[in-house]
């Protein structure tokens, strides 16, 4: 996982490591002090592993782009902004919501996709890795597993027969998945796993193809038939049957950048149909002649869907 | 800063009705720029989602002109980073040179690298590449730098913390 917030104990200790390991001076009697940290726990061993995988990343990383980007010359401009910022100081303003994020950034991913686009990935394994609207993943082939991190969003992934098991971890657990189909999505406080074809163990207990469910730590939870919308995406569609307005907003502003906002009057609007979601701006003109609403745009990037005068 | 109207309503969407034209507004008169500045606008409302809660606001204006500030401010540095990005692409052998979609993610990667070494000195930085991305060894790197070894451990040290784990 890319996300368990550490201790700063333990991150100490793994950069004293990395930089001790680097340095090449490391003797005998320090290797074994270094294996014992490790065995030590589960925590030393994830904050070790995250620095292999940023480094990973680091060291394939073009030196010129990253040498000339870094030391990027700061320009008048932004010495100016910097200069209003300490007039004002640290404000409570300032503060709010600037570092609003606890974990650590899903960047570093193998895979990313933009926010409104869709990436397809062939894996060595013959599997193949397909990102919605921004989604990010991690991919780790070795001699005993085949183990894919969902860092954020969504994916699909047609899992090829091999030896090896392919896992799929997100923060909430691991999946063991057979050869098969299966549309994995993060949510704020639940995975959300669709199976079409073979199926999803969840500590042994198996999700079935034609069913969808969720997990967090407790286990499989809403297990039902899959809906018309699951997957829909891969083929750049939202599918709706009978949807609340207000959910169905939702999802389309996954795919959009800016608020789409759904006034709680006309929330429970029942929607269906299929939509083309590579025109946002179409699918909202459609609502206002399917339902009694009006979409009021503010902005191109501030938009509410209220009830219709 | 001239008296704003008082707050018609306490939610975020009642703060962008009365004051979203203005910002949009300040934002134009630093910018020069009127389709940079809608998006800075926007983007300013967008951290204030972020965080969750609206505060209590007496003055909204110098409210939302703080946060706008700092959005100012990482727009600034997102042109600088994206400059010396693209000068450098320029530069690079057609053979080594990245594909239009690894272009993207190579410049996100290196957008969030800044963030997190931000306030670190160039030396630091500098260093922390040259063991990371280029794979110098620390005699090399106090070589390249001109600092000595001790130096150059502290200094991994400090980005490490930073790189890794945001501390």
């Amino acid at each position: 996982m890319n996300t368990p917030a550490f201790s700063n104990q333990v991150a100490e200790q793994a950069v004293h490591w990395l930089i001790e390991i680097q340095g090449g001076t490391l003797d005998h009697r320090q290797q074994l002090a270094m294996e014992r940290w490790l065995q030590a726990s589960e925590e030393h061993r994830q904050a070790w592993a995250h620095i292999q995988r940023v480094n990973q990343r680091l060291s394939g990383m073009s030196s010129p782009l990253a040498h000339a980007t870094l030391q990027a010359p700061a320009s008048a401009s932004r010495r100016r902004a910097l200069k209003m910022l300490l007039i004002l100081g640290a404000g409570s303003a300032v503060g709010l919501g600037m570092h609003a994020s606890d974990s650590l950034p899903p960047l570093l991913a193998d895979y990313r996709s933009p926010l409104g686009q869709r990436r397809r990935m062939q894996l060595d394994d013959g599997s193949q890795l397909q990102l919605n609207t921004a989604s990010a993943a991690d991919v780790r082939f070795d001699g005993g597993q085949r183990l894919v991190r969902l860092l954020e969003g969504e994916m699909m992934l047609t899992v090829a027969q091999d030896q090896r098991p392919l896992r799929v971890q997100t923060r909430d657990g691991l999946l063991d998945l057979s050869a098969g189909r299966f549309n994995v999505r993060r949510w704020a406080s639940h995975t959300g796993v669709a199976v079409f074809q073979g199926s999803a163990g969840l500590a042994g207990d198996l999700l079935e193809s034609g069913h969808q469910a969720r997990f967090d730590e407790a286990g499989w939870s809403v297990r039902t038939a899959l809906d018309a919308n699951s997957g829909a995406w891969v083929d750049g569609m939202l599918v709706a049957a009978h949807m609340p307005l207000a959910a169905f907003l939702e999802e389309l502003g996954r795919y959009r950048r800016g608020q789409l906002n759904c006034d709680a009057k006309v929330a429970g609007l029942l929607v269906s149909g299929s939509y083309p979601l590579a025109d946002s701006e179409r699918i909202l003109d459609l609502l206002e002649v399917a339902l009694p609403v009006k979409v009021r745009r503010f902005t191109r990037y501030w938009v509410t869907v209220e009830a219709r005068a | 800063m001239r008296s704003a109207p008082p707050v018609l309503s306490h939610s975020l969407e009642g703060l962008y009705h009365d004051h979203h034209g203005w910002l949009t507004g300040w934002l134009r008169r630093r910018l020069g720029c009127p389709h940079n500045a809608a998006d800075l606008a926007q983007d300013t409302f967008m951290r204030l989602l972020q965080a969750r809660e609206t505060p209590v606001l007496n003055e909204p204006r110098a409210f939302l002109t703080t946060v706008a500030k700092r959005v100012l401010f990482n727009h600034y540095r997102r042109q600088e980073l994206e400059r010396a990005y693209l000068l450098a692409l320029a530069q690079l052998p057609e053979e080594v040179a990245p594909s239009e979609e690894e272009r993207a993610i190579i410049f996100d990667t290196l957008m969030e690298l800044d963030r997190l070494l931000d306030g670190l000195s160039a030396q630091v930085k500098r260093a922390f590449l040259l063991a990371q991305v280029d794979g110098l060894t620390y005699n090399e790197i106090a070589a390249e730098l001109g600092i000595s070894l001790a130096t150059v451990k502290r200094h991994l040290n400090k980005a490490a913390m930073r790189c890794y784990f945001a501390l």
